[in-house]
C-alpha cells in the first residue's frame, strides 16, 4: 500500500508542520473527528490486552492435547470449539495473537528505528554515503518481496525471532528512503544551517533536528509495517515456513485446519477472523493518522 | 526520452547482478541436502558415488566459486539443470510462466477495469452512500490476507456449492475440442483470479478515486465546465487522462508485485504456475530452479519499475527525464 503513505513535496509539508508548536496537539484534535480510526485504535488496544491477559486465566494450555474432546462445537467451555487434537480454539486463537501482534509490533519498531537513523543519517552527510543507501534501496525494491521472504526464512529457520529479524532486513530501506526524503527537505532548512554554524555536532543535529522531524511520516509508516508484517507472518506460517508448530500463531493456524473444513469450518474462519481485523484496523488507523498529520487537510475542514 | 530509457536498461546491468549475488548466496546457505530425491530414488548408491555426484554439482565448493561458475554458466545462457525434475530449468519454467501469466493479467486486468470504473463513479458523486460503500469495501479488500480469502473462497464456491473446482489447473482429456478446452480451464481459474483481482481493485479504487477528485478541482475544468460542455465530454475528454497518470504508474508497479505475489495463491489453489514451482524448489532444496526463477521475478519487478518510471514521464509532459 504504496499510495497511503506521504510522498515528494507532500512528506516535506508534513515534516515542516510537524516543527511547528501545538502541531501535535492539533493531529490529536483532528485524529479524535476520525471514529473508524479511533474504533480501530480501541479495538487494537482491547486485542492486546486480551491476548496479554486472558490466557492466564483460561483453564487450558495452547498445547493441551485431548483426545475424547476433537472438534467440538462451541459450547460455554470452549467458546470456539476445539480442533483436530482437542486443543482449545480459543485458548489458541489468543496465543496466536499474542505471538502475531508481537512479530508486527516489533517488525514496525525496529525497522522504524534502523531505517530512520540510517535514512536520517545517509541523508543528511551526503554524498558516497548517500549514493550508497540508494543503491542499497534499490536492490530492496527489486527485489520479488514474498518469493525472498520465503527463501529467507528457509534459511533462517523459522521461530518468532528469526521471522522478526528477516522482515526486519527486507522492510527498513522502505523507512530509510521516507526518512531520506524529510532529511534532503529540511537540511537546507535555515535553522539547520544555523545549527552548524554555531558549532552544533552532526550527531546532535541528527538526534535533535532530523529524528524528531521526520516523527510524522515514519509513524503513519509504522502503523501500516506493523499490520503488512503480520500479514506476512501469517502468510510464511500458514505456508509452513514461518512459526512452527506446536506454538500457535494466527497463521499457522489456518495451515491444518483446512483440512478440516468439513468436519469443522470455524477452524477456518476464527483465525482468518481475527487476522482480518487486525489488518483493517491497523490500516484505518494508518489512514486516519495520515490524514491528521497532514496540514494541508486540515485547512480545507 | 530514448537516451533516459537507454540508460535505465544499462543500470539494469549491475543491478542485476548485485542481485543475483545476493540471492546466490541466500539460496547456497539454505539448509537441506540437495541430493536427498536422488539418494531416495538410488538407495543402492555407496558414499563413495554420493560424494561423486557431489562435486560433479559442485555442492562442496565455497559460495565465491559456485556463484562464478553459475554466472559463467548463465552467460553462456544455460540456467541449469533441476535435480529434482531432471529437467533443463528453462524447460521447466516456461510452460509454468506462462501459466502464470494467465493468471496474474487477467486478474490485472479485471482488478484494474473494476478500480477505474468504481473510482469515476465515487470521484463524481464523493460522500454518497455508494461512495462510502465502495471505499469500505476498498478498505475491506487490500486488509483481507489473499491466502485466507483464497481458502475461504474454496470452502464456500468449491466444497459447499460446487460451482468451481477447489485446485488445480484443468482437467484431464478435456482437450476434446477448443471451446471445451478453453470453459475448462476457464472453471480453473475463476477463484485464483478473483482472490488476486479483490486486491488489485481495492488498491487502485482509491487511487483512481482521489486522483479524479483532484483533477475535477483544476481550473482547466472549471473553464471546459463554464464553456457549457456536458459533463460526460468534460470526464472522457479533460479530466479522465490526466487522472490516469499516477494510476498507469502505480498499475505497472504492482503487476510486478502480482507476479511475486501469485507465489502464495498458486499455492493455496495447487495452481501449476512458476510461484508453486518456487515454493516447491525452496521446499525441495533445488537450488537451480529456485534460483532461476527468483532471478527471472526479480527482473520483472526491475523491468515493471522501469515501465512505471518511463510512462510517468511519457503520460505526464510536465516531467523531463534527459
Amino acid at each position: 500500500m504504496q499510495e497511503t503513505l506521504f510522498e515528494g513535496p507532500e512528506l516535506v509539508r508534513v515534516a515542516m508542520a510537524a516543527r511547528s508548536t501545538g502541531y501535535w496537539a492539533q493531529v490529536w484534535r483532528r485524529f479524535r473527528r476520525h471514529h473508524l480510526a479511533i474504533a480501530s485504535l480501541y479495538f487494537l488496544l482491547a486485542l492486546i490486552v486480551s491476548v496479554a491477559v486472558v490466557p492466564q486465566f483460561l483453564p487450558y494450555e495452547y498445547d493441551q492435547v485431548s483426545l475424547q474432546e476433537r472438534f467440538l462445537p462451541p459450547s460455554w467451555r470452549h467458546p470456539f470449539g476445539t480442533d483436530e487434537l482437542g486443543r482449545d480454539v480459543f485458548t489458541r486463537a489468543l496465543h496466536g495473537g499474542r505471538v502475531s501482534l508481537a512479530v508486527g509490533f516489533s517488525v514496525a519498531l525496529s525497522s522504524m528505528l534502523l531505517g530512520a537513523i540510517a535514512g536520517c543519517a545517509t541523508g543528511y552527510i551526503g554524498g558516497a554515503a548517500d549514493n550508497l543507501m540508494m543503491r542499497v534501496v534499490d536492490i530492496a525494491q527489486s527485489l520479488p518481496r514474498i518469493a525472498v521472504l520465503l527463501v529467507l526464512s528457509k534459511v533462517f529457520g523459522g521461530g518468532m525471532f528469526n521471522l522478526i529479524m528477516v522482515l526486519v532486513l527486507l522492510e527498513w530501506t522502505d523507512v530509510a528512503r521516507l526518512a531520506r526524503g524529510v532529511v534532503l527537505g529540511i537540511k537546507v532548512q535555515p535553522y539547520v544551517d544555523a545549527a552548524r554554524a554555531g558549532g552544533v555536532s552532526g550527531m546532535r543535529i541528527l538526534g535533535r533536528h532530523l529524528l524528531p522531524n521526520s516523527m510524522a511520516p515514519l509513524i503513519v509508516s509504522a502503523t501500516l509495517d506493523a499490520g503488512r508484517a503480520i500479514r506476512a507472518e501469517t502468510t510464511l506460517s500458514f505456508l509452513g515456513l514461518g512459526i512452527p508448530p506446536p506454538l500457535s500463531s494466527w497463521g499457522n493456524l489456518l495451515t491444518n485446519a483446512s483440512a478440516y473444513y468439513f468436519t469443522a469450518p470455524l477452524l477456518v474462519f476464527i483465525p482468518g477472523l481475527f487476522i482480518f481485523a487486525t489488518l483493517l484496523s491497523f490500516n484505518l488507523l494508518g489512514d486516519g493518522l495520515r490524514d491528521a498529520m497532514d496540514p494541508r487537510l486540515a485547512e480545507g475542514k | 526520452m530514448p537516451r533516459y530509457i537507454l540508460r535505465r536498461f544499462v543500470q539494469m546491468i549491475p543491478l542485476l547482478f548485485f542481485l543475483s549475488l545476493l540471492l546466490f548466496a541466500a539460496l547456497a546457505s539454505m539448509p537441506g541436502d540437495p541430493l536427498r530425491s536422488m539418494l531416495e530414488e538410488l538407495p543402492k548408491m555407496t558414499p563413495l558415488e554420493y560424494q561423486r555426484l557431489r562435486e560433479l554439482y559442485g555442492l562442496d565448493d565455497p559460495i565465491h566459486v559456485g556463484y562464478l561458475k553459475w554466472l559463467w554458466q548463465v552467460l553462456s545462457g544455460n540456467f541449469g539443470y533441476s535435480k529434482e525434475y531432471h529437467l533443463p530449468v528453462w524447460e521447466l519454467i516456461m510452460p509454468r510462466l506462462w501459466n502464470t501469466l494467465i493468471l496474474t493479467v487477467s486478474a490485472f486486468a479485471i482488478g484494474k477495469a473494476l478500480a477505474i470504473l468504481i473510482g469515476i463513479y465515487s470521484a463524481r458523486h464523493p460522500y454518497s452512500p455508494l461512495d462510502y460503500s465502495a471505499m469500505g469495501l476498498a478498505f475491506f479488500g487490500f486488509s483481507v490476507p489473499g491466502f485466507w480469502l483464497g481458502l475461504t473462497l474454496i470452502i464456500v464456491f468449491s466444497v459447499y456449492l460446487h460451482w468451481f473446482p477447489a485446485g488445480g489447473f484443468g482437467s484431464p482429456y478435456s482437450d476434446a475440442n477448443w471451446w471445451e478446452f478453453i470453459w475448462d480451464r476457464a472453471q480453473y481459474l475463476v477463484l485464483p483470479v478473483v482472490t488476486l483481482a479483490v486486491s488489485e481493485t481495492a488498491s487502485t479504487t482509491r487511487y483512481m478515486r482521489s486522483s479524479l477528485l483532484e483533477v475535477i478541482r483544476q481550473d482547466y475544468i472549471t473553464n471546459a465546465r463554464s464553456k457549457g460542455l456536458s459533463e460526460q465530454t468534460i470526464l472522457l475528454r479533460h479530466a479522465l487522462k490526466n487522472s490516469l497518470i499516477p494510476v498507469v504508474t502505480v498499475s505497472a508497479l504492482s503487476l510486478a508485485r502480482l507476479i511475486g505475489g501469485s507465489t502464495v495463491i498458486e499455492t493455496v489453489f495447487g495452481y501449476p504456475g512458476m510461484g508453486k514451482l518456487l515454493f516447491d524448489a525452496i521446499m525441495g532444496s533445488d537450488y537451480t530452479l529456485a534460483m532461476a526463477i527468483l532471478m527471472l521475478m526479480s527482473f520483472f519487478v526491475i523491468f515493471a519499475n522501469l515501465i512505471a518510471d518511463v510512462l510517468y514521464a511519457w503520460l505526464d509532459p510536465r516531467i523531463r527525464y534527459t
